[in-house]
């Protein structure tokens, strides 16, 4: 059976050449050489599923061998296709025009193949089967189409013309299978020798082409070199050989081998005009055809192990050929400097890494098209599951319904026998679904307070300015949000965007879940801000924890201009009613709320915007705090968690329900679908719920907000006291602690934070705390015997390098003495000091931190100075001393570690080895893992459990009770902590399972 | 007459600053296409200072399209903060009442009695005989013109501009007035016109109606809006609660529970549902508040005279009515109280 070629070629090894696209058309178009018939073979077929579309043959026209002949070739179509007849003279423009004719006439076509069928073994063609000489885009392939037919006809014609006798057949034979030998590089002198005259006189005798040598170049691309061979058509034999190689120092060196003789090299620069200089005498001392010149390319090819060589169509003029060659030739003596300088060497290893990035990519790709094929998989089976059980239901529905009907009417007629009067029973009327009540409008009427004028206008301008003014206040509403020039606030996009998002999608109701630190409080306030500015809020009621109480209000006032009066302040107690009736902003605990009494009064205001902060306390449906901001009257409502779920779904779903009730299903419907009762935080369809919550959600991440902060990094600078000093503090402790049991509980607790913390800190802090110590005889006893001066000189020299750090270093301690002591060493030793603390006035903070960035050197803070400080323009942070509170350590982090800041931070923790500071670092460190924490984690991770002043009071009991074994009690702590921090973890997992995408503000 | 939103265009805006602060007592001068330099006190100041010192600033107004952060304080750009101040501070509140004498081309001479019969007719097609009882003297005709911003609050909130004008005391729609007011001339008042004794209340009514008229389109696709929207929340809401009284109803007949306990839920959860029922509704509620922010009060040119009609059906009346020129129609005291 005739075996055909391929329709789609699809392993062209020409790296996709004809697979890339189906810019002309959809169809396939083979050209086969058919060596055995002497004629060449076209074939459409479709690009998909291969059906023949055309098939015509090209072989000579009748009276092709006359000498005033007109056509040499006909191509004849067969039935199937178009059924027509084409031909063509002897010329390359008769050629092409009937090409273009074809061309015309059949299907647009997206790719053409070249081939070769031999009757015997030809070079690499077997005997019988397909080859392919080229693989071509459509308009190059129908180019070198014509090229071919053209090569064809010139080594045809001088075999027959004139010979009316000649075997014409056998002449096409011989001239096809030497245009195939030539193009596969295959010097076969019997298909030459069978080109030789037929006893024909003059010039034709010898063919004009065959007085010239064939040129074969091969560029290779790996080694920077060209390879010219020049062989006899006739013999085959290899002429001269010429090498040009591009050298690292940019230039091309010329090498001639003719026979066995090497001519000396000659070098030039790679310029176009050199290159044609020395290519051209090459070319004009060995006599070459250029229409037999071939030229092909070794190429590595990405990802593929070994070198590719790539074939060159034929070209079509002596110009093309010698910008060819100068082009190539210049390139790679370019390409070669490169690859010697130190960029291009960089760029070879870079390459090699990048290919392998590239490949790991597209693994990761289809690794991810996998699953995602897979969960798309899931959820139409799931889909189908749920609408099957749909179905069931329904048809069990209706089968009960049918049978009580059945049923109903039995009984009816048995009853309607019985009595003989009974009156028809009347069919139970289907569950009627009342119509949505009307919208109600409202026109309020136009307030007309008016001031009356005595004297008319003598002119309108007044009148006008006054339109002019409204038209400009009514057209300046801008789809923006209006308030953000009354916000005392950075503008970030995700921000706003959240609060327009919040306003217009989600119409007023929203879950914003923000990772933490990104400012929900913020986007909270923007949207209260921006409902007041257009007059759509009177009222406004945030509810919090009793603990951010006062910071809401702080940051309502502050950054909002909303003025807003608290649960915290007296009115609340004295005069509830009016607390809760008379005010267009408050902010109130949650406790306060859940009592009966204010509860009674607030659910009878009608609330305009209701934001509930750390929304996750309502997770509970039967809890007060639920069902306390169920009963609000609401317009708007904000909810903002940054953890939705920490426990179970079922929070979430509380959550949602309080936003917008049937959002989600039923609570039985909602755990039968999205509820694994073995594993409570994963959802079984996770893309159906994110669909759902994406109604009401608005999550944004530092990844979509595009935050990404440098690491933290944190160290410990721990220094050893000396003997006397440890025996002296191990001594102090145990004294204290019985100091201690001698006051009450809350003295003790007192003092006893206090003094060793400042213990902690340094001398002069520790003596200012003693002095007003309730045992002044004992404090007086301690002062007198401490020696603690070694250790604290080592302490402020171990921060001397610290201080010389490019951008300086902020240096936070809790107490003043400290402060000043570590002030005035720093500034004996030459270092440029700045202090701020709660003493310093307001408008001279500003300048300090100013000349601080300018200088360098050390700014010392304590807590009160660091409010409102932004410091991100340093990267260098000394605690001096450790706060017992880790919120409060993170606060001094943030000042750093915030938006703008472009260093990694580096935080230094001053301790003393062996002391209760060591141990409480270790755990932080360790256990809580404080220090690489986002701002703002740390409090969800502590939770309820140690908020406030909880953790050190927590960390003091310890102490206090762990006499002798204190290592211990605080490392049992720590392993509460860590608990805490796995528990925080997995609730983040989960938060990524869910919430990874789809929620952003945009 | 419903005002279209001026689109943003800083040369516009820059003329209306220089206007309104110029209006306000403010000093000010164009050193470039899109400055203003402003020296302003008193009530220009109050813009940017609240005790209305005295106050510099150079004004620039920021191309329409330019992105990037804005000085609220010195920069004029779309939804600024300053246009919203300076338009508030041009528009007194209360807003004066305003009186203005239309000077009409041709109202000195009395109109030709066969064109003002024949615009009668055309008003009341149903008059049979029209007679000129008494000749024609001049009077003046009222009118009420009014600048009203309408606040359209629905889930969210829209703004539009209308210019009213209400021919008094009858309130009857005056389009041509509202209309043409801003090319009118105006006349000194003559020393014998009688001005109509304002009226807030029943002004109030009559623009209320008037605004009413005028928004009932756009209020119309508002509606349609909310009522989507309304609709497709009570069916979410209705469902849940079906859904949760069948699941009630479902733990009820299993007998699981006691059958008081049971009503006890179902009541609490019908209650529950009428509540988010009725909030929803509330929610959706539209409210249009008008914001009157100018009233003038016009006199114009008018004939007064008595005519004797017949009408179809009706007695003959002697009628005392007024001409207006301007509008070529008439007003009588019957249409008024109609």
């Amino acid at each position: 059976m005739e075996q055909h070629p391929p329709p789609a070629p699809s392993d062209s090894a020409g790296g996709g050449v004809v697979g890339g696209g189906a810019a002309g058309g959809d169809a396939l178009l083979a050209v086969t050489f058919d060596l055995a018939a002497g004629a060449v073979l076209f074939e459409w077929a479709r690009a998909e599923g291969g059906a023949l579309l055309h098939r015509a043959r090209l072989g000579l026209a009748p009276g092709a061998a006359r000498f005033f002949r007109v056509y040499l070739f006909e191509l004849k179509f067969e039935p199937v296709g178009i059924g027509a007849v084409e031909r063509c003279g002897a010329t390359p423009t008769s050629i092409h025009a009937m090409l273009r004719r074809v061309r015309k006439a059949t299907s647009p076509v997206a790719a053409v193949r070249i081939g070769v069928r031999a009757d015997t073994a030809l070079g690499p063609v077997a005997a019988g089967a397909w080859h392919e000489m080229f693989g071509l885009a459509v308009d190059h392939g129908w180019k070198s189409v014509a090229q071919l037919l053209a090569q064809f006809a010139a080594r045809l014609e001088p075999l027959i013309r004139g010979d009316e006798g000649a075997d014409e057949p056998a002449a096409a034979r011989a001239a096809l299978r030497a245009v195939a030998a030539t193009q596969l590089g295959v010097v076969e002198p019997a298909a030459l020798a069978a080109l030789a005259p037929r006893g024909l006189p003059g010039p034709r005798a010898q063919p004009a082409a065959l007085s010239h040598l064939e040129l074969r170049i091969m560029f290779d691309t790996i080694a920077c070199r060209a390879e010219l061979v020049w062989r006899s058509p006739a013999s085959g034999a290899t002429v001269a050989t010429g090498v040009v190689t591009a050298t690292e120092a940019w230039r091309l060196r010329w090498e001639l081998h003719v026979g066995h003789h090497d001519e000396p090299a000659e070098t030039c620069a790679p310029e176009p005009a050199e290159v044609r200089r020395h290519f051209g005498a090459w070319i004009t001392r060995f006599r070459t055809a250029l229409d037999w010149v071939h030229i092909a390319f070794l190429k590595q090819l990405p990802g593929a192990s070994t070198p590719v060589l790539k074939p060159e169509p034929p070209f079509e003029s002596n110009a093309a050929l010698l910008e060819f060659i100068d082009y190539h030739l210049t390139t790679m003596a370019r390409e070669r400097a490169y690859r010697h300088s130190p960029l291009g060497r960089m760029q070879t290893r870079l390459d090699a890494e990048a290919n392998l990035e590239s490949e790991a990519f597209a693994r990761r790709k289809q690794r991810k098209e996998e699953r995602r094929v897979a969960e798309e998989a899931r959820r139409e089976a799931t889909i189908a599951r749920l609408a099957e059980e749909r179905r069931q239901r329904e048809e069990r529905a209706a089968a009960q319904r049918a049978a009580e009907a059945a049923a109903k009417a039995a009984a009816a007629k048995t009853a309607a026998s019985a009595a003989k009067v009974a009156a028809p029973t009347p069919p139970a009327a289907p569950r009627a679904i009342a119509p949505p009540p009307p919208v109600p409008v409202v026109v309020r009427a136009a307030t007309l307070a008016l001031q009356d004028t005595v004297l008319p206008l003598t002119d309108l301008r007044g009148f006008a300015l006054r339109e002019q003014a409204a038209r400009w206040w009514v057209s300046n509403q801008s789809d923006d949000l209006l308030c953000l020039p009354h916000c005392r606030i950075e503008r970030l996009e995700y921000q706003v965007r959240t609060a327009l998002r919040v306003l217009g999608a989600l119409r007023g109701r929203a879950l914003l879940s923000d990772e933490v630190g990104l400012g929900k409080t913020i986007e909270a306030g923007l949207v209260a801000k921006e409902l007041f500015t257009r007059g759509m809020v009177k009222r406004m009621l945030v509810l919090t924890l009793p603990s951010l109480v006062d910071q809401w209000a702080e940051e309502l006032e502050g950054k909002f201009a909303l003025t807003a009066v608290t649960t915290n302040g007296p009115l609340v107690r004295d005069d509830p009613a009016k607390f809760w009736r008379d005010h267009a902003c408050i902010v109130a605990s949650l406790h306060t709320l859940k009592q009966p009494a204010h509860l009674a009064i607030a659910r009878e205001v009608h609330w305009d915007l209701l934001v509930v902060d750390e929304a996750h306390y309502l997770r509970n449906r039967t809890s007060q705090a639920w069902q306390a901001v169920n009963v609000l009257p609401r317009q708007f409502l904000l909810l903002l968690t940054a953890t939705p779920v920490q426990n179970s779904l079922e929070e979430l779903y509380n959550l949602v329900t309080l936003l917008q009730p049937g959002q989600l299903p039923t609570p039985k419907e909602f755990r039968a679908r999205f509820l694994d009762p073995e594993r409570p935080r994963q959802p079984r369809e996770p893309e159906e719920l994110r669909r759902l919550l994406g109604q009401v959600m608005i999550r944004n991440t530092r990844a979509n907000a595009g935050i990404d902060l440098p690491p933290r990094r944190a160290e410990t600078v721990l220094f050893a006291p000396e003997a006397a000093e440890a025996r002296f503090w191990a001594e102090w402790e145990s004294e204290f602690r019985a100091r201690l049991a001698t006051l009450s509980a809350s003295q003790s607790s007192l003092w006893g934070r206090l003094l060793l913390q400042a213990a902690g800190s340094s001398p002069a802090a520790w003596r200012g705390a003693l002095e007003k110590f309730p045992d002044q005889a004992a404090a007086r006893v301690w002062r007198e015997r401490a020696p603690l001066e070694a250790s604290w000189q080592r302490k402020c020299r171990a921060l001397l390098p610290l201080t010389r750090e490019p951008g300086g270093a902020v240096v936070f301690t809790q107490f003043l003495d400290t402060q000043a002591a570590l002030a005035e060493f720093l500034r004996g030793a030459g270092v440029a000091t700045f202090v701020i603390n709660g003493g310093t006035p307001a408008p001279e903070r500003q300048p300090i931190t100013e000349e601080f960035r300018r200088r360098g050197g050390a700014l010392l803070l304590t807590h009160s100075g660091t409010e409102g400080r932004n410091l991100q323009f340093c990267h260098t942070l000394a605690n001096f001393d450790l706060p017992w509170n880790p919120m409060e350590i993170e606060q001094r982090i943030g000042r750093l570690h915030r938006l703008g800041q472009r260093e990694p931070v580096a935080i230094h923790n001053f301790v003393q080895a062996g002391t209760l500071q060591e141990h409480l670092l270790q755990v932080l460190q360790e256990k809580l893992n404080l220090f690489e924490l986002v701002v703002g984690e740390t409090g969800l991770v502590l939770g309820e459990r140690f908020s406030g002043d909880e953790f050190e009071e927590e960390i003091f009991r310890r102490w206090h009770e762990g006499a002798g074994r204190v290592p211990e009690a605080i490392a049992g702590f720590g392993a509460e902590l860590a608990e805490a921090r796995a528990r925080h973890a997995e609730v983040k997992r989960l938060d990524e399972t869910l919430f990874a995408r789809d929620f952003e503000s945009q | 007459m419903k005002l279209d939103r001026l689109a943003y265009r800083p040369d516009a805006l820059l003329d209306f600053f220089e206007e309104g602060l110029g209006a306000l007592g403010g000093l000010c001068a164009r050193p470039w296409h899109d400055r203003l330099e402003v020296v302003a006190e008193g009530a220009a100041a109050r813009l940017w200072r609240a005790d209305g010192e005295l106050h510099s600033a150079e004004l620039q107004f920021v191309a329409a399209g330019e992105t990037g952060a804005r000085d609220a304080q010195r920069e004029v750009f779309p939804g600024c903060p300053l246009t919203f101040q300076l338009a508030e501070a041009l528009r007194p509140s209360p807003p004066p009442l305003e009186r203005a004498v239309l000077e009409i081309d041709g109202a000195a001479r009395p109109p030709d009695a066969a064109v003002i019969e024949r615009l009668w007719r055309q008003a009341h097609p149903d008059t049979l005989r029209w007679r000129l009882a008494s000749p024609l003297t001049p009077a003046f005709h009222h009118s009420l013109v009014a600048l009203v911003r309408c606040e359209v609050q629905a889930t969210d909130q829209h703004w539009s501009l209308h210019r009213v004008a209400l021919g008094l005391p009858d309130g009857r729609a005056d389009d041509g007035l509202a209309r043409e007011i801003g090319f009118a001339r105006l006349a000194a008042a003559p020393a014998a016109l009688a001005w109509p004794t304002p009226d807030p209340t029943g002004w109030s009514g009559l623009l209320t109606g008037a605004i009413e008229g005028e928004l009932a389109g756009e209020l119309a696709a508002v509606r349609a809006r909310q009522e989507g929207r309304l609709a497709r929340e009570l069916t979410r809401v209705d469902d849940y609660f079906a859904n949760y009284e069948r699941e009630l109803a479902g733990r009820a007949s299993r007998g699981r529970g006691a059958t008081g306990k049971f009503a006890e839920r179902l009541a609490a959860a019908k209650a529950e549902h009428a509540r988010h029922r009725a909030d929803q509704v509330a929610r959706h509620e539209i409210v249009v508040v008008p914001h009157v922010d100018a009233l003038l009060l016009v006199a114009e040119p008018a004939w007064r005279g008595t005519l004797h009609i017949e009408r179809a059906h009706r007695p003959p009346a002697a009628l005392e009515a007024r001409f207006v020129p301007r509008a070529r129609r008439w007003e009588t005291a019957a249409e008024a109280r109609a």
